[in-house]
């Protein structure tokens, strides 16, 4: 007996605001001091709902470009987003709106790089890897050298080369709720349409659907939504990876009306865990390693697994 | 269904289909055949609205109705060859059937009716216990039955099938010449295949095409009457034989 898409959408919800409440009466309510309460609470939420937002990006950029091998990080729209706020930062002298505005102009300038380069290359999976590859190595070598500059204005803009929550300044909650919003929404008009088109073009558009327009969709909510995640907290990468498959294997379907929330809740609890890996357990070793350091520690691997499993029957 | 100058240009100008007049007769099997290149997969997607086409294609209703792209996406399936998905993006057969019945379904999940829907053919088509399955780990005739069973849960008035035999055993063609016969008895089908022998064992009217335009459209009885037709668009010579329980076919005839 197995239980139905709606109840299993039902399921995962409950089970994440569980997880959820664990969360809050383990880790917020036995704080005592009321000021690092409200810093606590701050960093708590951004790592969860930023972590989650990635999460669904990354189905969001699997399923559009019918592409496994892809997130926020590999297409590169992370380095553009993050040049293009250390860019920012020079030119205008810090802000936070501005910064997010600038981190999504450049974010989707290096995704649609990436996505020139691979589909000039043969549009294989492949090769939107290695496309990715390239324009992540140009947009970081950039980043890493504003770093620099940027470092003498911000000291933090260091941390944002990796990512990680230890600027959990009150101000960036506003900023986080647009990308949220946008992956509802996503959600809510793009699970559908997303089904035909992992499917094929041909099949999408036999479906009722305008393939191109749906990928266009996709692809810019994703884009867009991970560079203001980006912005605010520095590239957290090989998330929009991992979730994804994670939710497919433990779901058994690559239903996005069920991956997408899966996604999200387990890109939620992954980033969490790191942030809370490295405030808790590193802290007192080795002082705070960003959580995105963390993050990608556990992600390589799982991408080169991915990678390695996709590549071996294809090979030879 | 009544073709007019229908006409569909590849942008770079490599291929043109057209310009076709064509009348289709309805719930019959309806054969195009013709070498590689001749046109036959543009045809069927030009009916299926998949492609941008010139001219107009009419569909019987009260009086002729003008068959749109929105209104053939909806009352047409296109059986194509089985797609090239990841295995890691996990689709199901079921998910896979299910997409058929997003046309008529307007709800964020599906309906119980449309769970009845799939599975009911997957019965039909004797592929239940392939539906939680993978759609990138079939065999090439689960495939081609998989295929057909997402046709048939549109519940199409127009199925368009692309070489449905493609690819598949020999031993296999009867019952998918069998599975074609019975889907027609409520809708029209037209197929487009490689294999004389296969349509005419299968179809009950022929269109012939060689190079984007039709050479030749009629009965059983015509296409065996003018073998010299086939001949030429295939390049190999045909002869009449009669085989018990079949009666009179066309056979392919050639040595180097």
């Amino acid at each position: 007996m197995s239980l139905t898409k709606p109840s299993l959408l039902i399921t995962i919800l409950v089970f994440y605001l569980l997880i959820l409440s664990f969360i809050y009466a383990l880790d917020y309510a036995s704080i005592q001091q009321e000021v690092l309460r409200e810093y606590r609470a701050y960093r708590i939420a951004y790592a969860l709902i930023a972590g989650g937002i990635l999460g669904a990006c990354g189905v969001f950029l699997q399923s559009s470009l019918r592409n496994p091998l892809v997130d926020h990080y590999v297409l590169g729209i992370g380095s553009g987003a993050l040049f293009a706020f250390y860019l920012s930062y020079l030119v205008f002298m810090g802000g936070v709106a501005l910064p997010s505005i600038m981190s999504i102009a450049g974010g989707l300038l290096s995704l649609f790089l990436t996505i020139g380069v691979a589909e000039k290359m043969s549009g294989s999976e492949v090769s939107y890897v290695l496309s990715g590859l390239a324009i992540n190595s140009l947009f970081s070598g950039f980043s890493m050298m504003l770093s620099y500059i940027v470092v003498k204005v911000n000291p933090y803009a260091s941390f944002y080369l990796v990512g990680s929550f230890v600027l959990a300044t009150k101000d960036k909650l506003p900023l986080l709720i647009l990308p949220l919003a946008l992956v509802v929404t996503g959600y809510i008009f793009l699970a559908k349409p997303l089904n035909a088109i992992m499917i094929g073009d041909l099949h999408a558009k036999q479906v009722g659907y305008d393939p191109r327009l749906t990928r266009l969709a996709s692809v810019i909510m994703g884009g867009v939504a991970s560079s203001i995640v980006v912005s605010l907290f520095g590239l957290l990468g090989f998330i929009g990876l991992v979730s994804p498959h994670i939710s497919r294997l433990l779901l058994r379907t690559g239903d996005n009306r069920l991956v997408i929330p899966a996604s999200f809740a387990i890109g939620s609890m992954v980033v969490y865990s790191t942030d809370l890996l490295s405030r808790k357990l590193l802290a007192s070793f080795v002082g705070e390693v960003p959580a995105g350091a963390i993050a990608s520690m556990i992600g390589a691997p799982f991408f080169l697994i991915v990678l390695l499993t996709r590549l071996k029957g294809r090979a030879s | 269904m009544k073709i007019t100058s229908l006409i569909v240009d590849y942008p770079g100008g490599i291929f043109k289909l057209g310009e076709i007049d064509l009348v289709i007769p309805k719930r019959k099997v309806t054969c195009l055949l013709g070498p590689n290149g001749s046109g036959k997969t543009t045809l069927l997607r030009a009916i299926s609205g998949l492609v941008d086409k010139k001219g107009a294609i009419y569909i019987d209703g009260k009086g002729d109705v003008l068959l749109t792209t929105r209104l053939a996406r909806k009352i047409t399936s296109y059986v194509d060859q089985a797609p090239d998905t990841d295995p890691l993006l996990n689709i199901k057969v079921i998910d896979y059937l299910l997409t058929a019945r997003y046309t008529e379904s307007g709800s964020f999940f599906d309906r119980e009716k449309d769970y009845e829907e799939v599975r009911r053919i997957a019965d039909k088509l004797g592929i239940t216990s392939i539906l939680e399955r993978k759609i990138s780990e079939l065999s090439g005739g689960e495939a081609k039955k998989v295929m057909l069973a997402f046709g048939m849960c549109k519940n199409p008035l127009y199925y368009l099938l692309d070489e449905p035999d493609a690819h598949v055993d020999m031993g296999f063609k009867p019952e998918l010449a069998r599975l074609v016969r019975e889907i027609s008895k409520n809708a029209t089908v037209i197929m487009a295949t490689h294999d004389p022998i296969f349509a005419q064992l299968t179809c009950d009217y022929y269109v012939v095409l060689s190079r984007g335009k039709i050479v030749f459209h009629g009965d059983r009885e015509s296409l065996l009457s003018s073998p010299q037709i086939l001949a030429n668009v295939f390049g190999v010579s045909f002869r009449k034989t009669r085989i018990d329980g079949i009666g009179e076919i066309l056979l392919p005839v050639y040595s180097y």
